[in-house]
């Protein structure tokens, strides 16, 4: 009995402790969310009050080409960047855990497109090298490549442009994969070298194995990361050209602001809550294949 | 076990203690700060422009809190689409600006939503003067009776022309009674001879498609918004066979071209550069690029109807006031419009740059000065357009906006080839009207 009211206590502490935050929790995430469930089921556009029309946004959805292209512009997006920019974080954080005076120095440089990479001035960067005019079309002119039209302004290459973008910033991948590498034990190494195993087995048939967990985790955050691009596409090429940058959330934002349409945009929304997880829920199943948890050898 | 019972409740406490430190002395700001605003009038002014507006409109504001003291600005400027997007969202949460800048399209969608103050009591109390505003001009600032927005400016549309670019390709400057067969010849002979852009991109094709429209006697929406003027896509026909003939003889850039050229300044675009020779544009545009020797020239005639004119002066920017405004703040804003609108102080640092001045007292103390050879070339186009205007066309509907935009994807797959002149015509027929009837239906 005693006890029990010790545990009340206890519990009420906490929350009270974690009151400032739960407040804001509820008031940034929780009513927000809600609200844009409501949302999703009225006509809205901000200046009259929302009606409530069903699941007619829903069903628009369906027979809406944005959705589909920018659903399709999204995937092709998250499967580009994200393999790529684990391998280049892997690559990295190979290099980087080799003992030496500088390496601190380097993860620093190397960690800073991540800190800086998705924001507004990177982007203008971005859009100063590959636009026209840009740095690249200028020196391409010079060296007598002549040039019309930019990567950016290229259907073709526009998209590839931000991919290149969401690759340079593997920083913080790299930095978790770095982690796990340190934690491997030397003695592994040493034993493979004495049945003589060259560098290249020794990665695929201990590094690799080890660190599939990290390599795991990278990747869900990864997906997850990959769905919500807007920056890029919002200001190097607005969507453009024709529409052959139009990500799935930068969809949702013109839908919302600029046709104060926030109904349908509210339904778009959920509709990528519920593509990430089962996106998520697909890669969460497929770990018994390929992930190796120390743990389950000892059981 | 007692004792850290004890120690809990004391650091419990400690923490109330704390928290109701903390509130009181909000509390305290909030009810320190509420006496001064008996005192002090705040006026949140927001407008959309670009750098050299943000400058001079903080400084003239700032200049009317010094003629009128108790009151202060905060200052929302943005550009054009960030400003529409921040006020849809700051309606939405009620906590509109005092002052708002406003563009006539727009006015429906607010006023209908009862988010603009009816000002016409300020008006009859003398607080502010509109005598100055012409009869029909004025009239727009009226929705369902209510006065929600005042006319500061007229705007224009003009092809914009480069006499310096058409002569250093050995060209005349086109007459006044030209045709869009005309303008076509032009540009073709233009690009064949320079080897450049004739047409400097098309990113003001919208109002070039309202008025081939008009030429034909067809309105673009219909009266009450729910579709299009016409009853199928042929009135459009003449609008994209026109752009086809422009990039295939690469008067035009193609959309590739187009999507990075969009953020070049208007200070380095081809038409300021003397590169390319002609626009569609509104009046303002020569001013933006800075280039003096521009000219505003009035636009083509439909082939075989010289003379049916269908050029006009539209309102250009209105300030307006948010109804949530109390009678107080309402009343210093008044006066604040009242003092941008007629006063030479505000003329002498703005000249046309909100466009052609509303008030005509302003515009007789402009013209007394001595005018660049641009803000001339303003007088002298809208003085043509007093003998040469057709009818003003109907506020845009809801939904126009996004009209607009979807317009330009159609025009750029036309212009990169993906679609033919009939398939542009007939998707922008099915598609726009499908746009309208789901914003107004």
């Amino acid at each position: 009995m005693k006890s029990g009211s010790l545990h009340k206590e206890h519990n009420l502490l906490a929350y009270f402790l974690l009151g400032p935050w739960l407040f804001g929790f509820c008031l940034l995430f929780l009513i927000p969310m809600l609200s844009s469930l409501y949302f999703s089921f009225t006509s809205f556009n901000m200046l009259k009050p929302p009606r409530f029309i069903g699941a007619a946004n829903y069903v628009r959805l369906v027979n809406d080409p944005d959705f589909w292209l920018s659903l399709k512009i999204t995937f092709s997006y998250v499967l580009m960047v994200v393999p790529l920019r684990l391998v280049v974080a892997l690559v990295i954080a190979l290099l980087l855990v080799i003992p030496s005076k500088s390496s601190g120095i380097y993860r620093t440089i190397f960690y800073i497109p991540s800190v800086i990479g998705g924001s507004v001035a990177v982007s203008i960067i971005w859009k100063q090298i590959f636009g026209n005019p840009g740095v690249i079309m200028t020196w391409l002119n010079q060296i007598g490549v002549p040039m019309k039209t930019s990567l950016l302004g290229n259907e073709n290459t526009a998209l590839l442009v931000i991919v290149l973008m969401g690759i340079w910033q593997f920083g913080s991948s790299m930095l978790i994969f770095l982690a796990a590498l340190k934690q491997i034990s030397r003695t592994f190494y040493d034993a493979a070298l004495i049945e003589g195993a060259n560098p290249l087995q020794r990665f695929f048939k201990i590094t690799l194995p080890i660190i599939t967990p990290t390599i795991f985790f990278n990747l869900m955050l990864q997906i997850i990361n990959g769905f919500k691009v807007f920056n890029e596409g919002y200001i190097i090429t607005g969507g453009g050209p024709n529409k052959a940058t139009l990500f799935y959330v930068l969809n949702l934002y013109n839908r919302a602001f600029r046709y104060l349409d926030m109904g349908y945009s509210s339904a778009l929304a959920w509709i990528l809550v519920v593509i990430v997880a089962l996106v998520s829920a697909f890669v969460f199943k497929t770990q018994n294949k390929w992930v190796f948890y120390e743990q389950k050898e000892g059981k | 076990m007692k004792k850290k019972g004890n120690t809990r409740c004391m650091t419990m406490m400690m923490v109330i203690c704390m928290l109701l430190v903390l509130t009181t002395n909000v509390m305290a700001t909030g009810v320190s700060e509420k006496a001064d605003a008996a005192k002090e009038i705040e006026l949140s002014f927001g407008w959309w422009g670009a750098e050299g507006r943000h400058a001079y409109t903080q400084q003239l504001s700032k200049q009317f809190a010094e003629l009128n003291p108790g009151t202060s600005f905060t200052f929302q400027p943005n550009s054009w689409g960030g400003y529409w997007e921040k006020i849809a969202v700051q309606a939405a949460g009620g906590n509109l600006p005092t002052v708002m800048q406003f563009y006539i399209s727009y006015i429906p969608t607010y006023a209908d939503n009862n988010l603009l103050l009816d000002l016409t009591p300020y008006v009859e109390d003398g607080t502010l003067d509109v005598s100055s505003i012409e009869e029909n001009l004025l009239k727009t600032g009226y929705h369902n009776g209510k006065l929600v927005t005042i006319p500061l400016s007229m705007s224009a549309r003009a092809v914009v022309c480069n006499p310096i670019a058409l002569q250093n390709a050995g060209m005349q400057m086109p007459s006044s009674d030209w045709t869009w067969s005309d303008y076509e010849r032009m540009a073709i002979e233009y690009t064949k001879k320079t080897g450049n852009y004739a047409i400097d991109g098309y990113n003001n094709h919208w109002m070039q498609m309202q008025l081939m429209l008009l030429q034909q006697g067809y309105q673009i929406f219909n009266e009450d918004g729910t579709g299009l003027g016409f009853d199928d896509h042929t009135p459009l026909l003449e609008f994209y066979s026109h752009w086809k003939k422009m990039v295939d003889n690469g008067c035009v850039y193609t959309p590739d071209v187009n999507a990075t050229r969009k953020q070049v300044p208007s200070e380095q675009s081809f038409l300021a550069q003397n590169q390319a020779a002609f626009l569609y544009d509104t009046n303002s545009l020569p001013g933006w690029t800075g280039n003096q020797s521009l000219k505003l020239h009035p636009a083509p005639y439909r082939d075989g109807q010289v003379g049916e004119d269908v050029n006009w002066a539209i309102p250009g920017l209105s300030f307006s006031v948010s109804a949530k405004a109390d009678d107080a703040t309402a009343r210093k804003a008044a006066q604040f419009i009242n003092w941008w609108l007629n006063s030479e102080e505000v003329a002498e640092v703005q000249g046309t740059d909100r466009g052609f001045p509303a008030s005509q007292a302003v515009q007789n103390y402009l013209k007394q000065k001595e005018l660049t050879a641009l803000q001339q070339d303003t007088f002298d186009y809208f003085a043509y357009l007093q003998d040469h205007s057709g009818p003003m066309p109907p506020i845009d509907p809801n939904g126009a906006f996004e009209v607009s935009d979807h317009a330009t994807i159609i025009l750029e797959e036309l212009l990169s080839g993906k679609i033919t002149v009939l398939e542009a015509a007939k998707k922008a027929y099915k598609d726009f009207t499908e746009i309208l009837v789901r914003n107004n239906g």
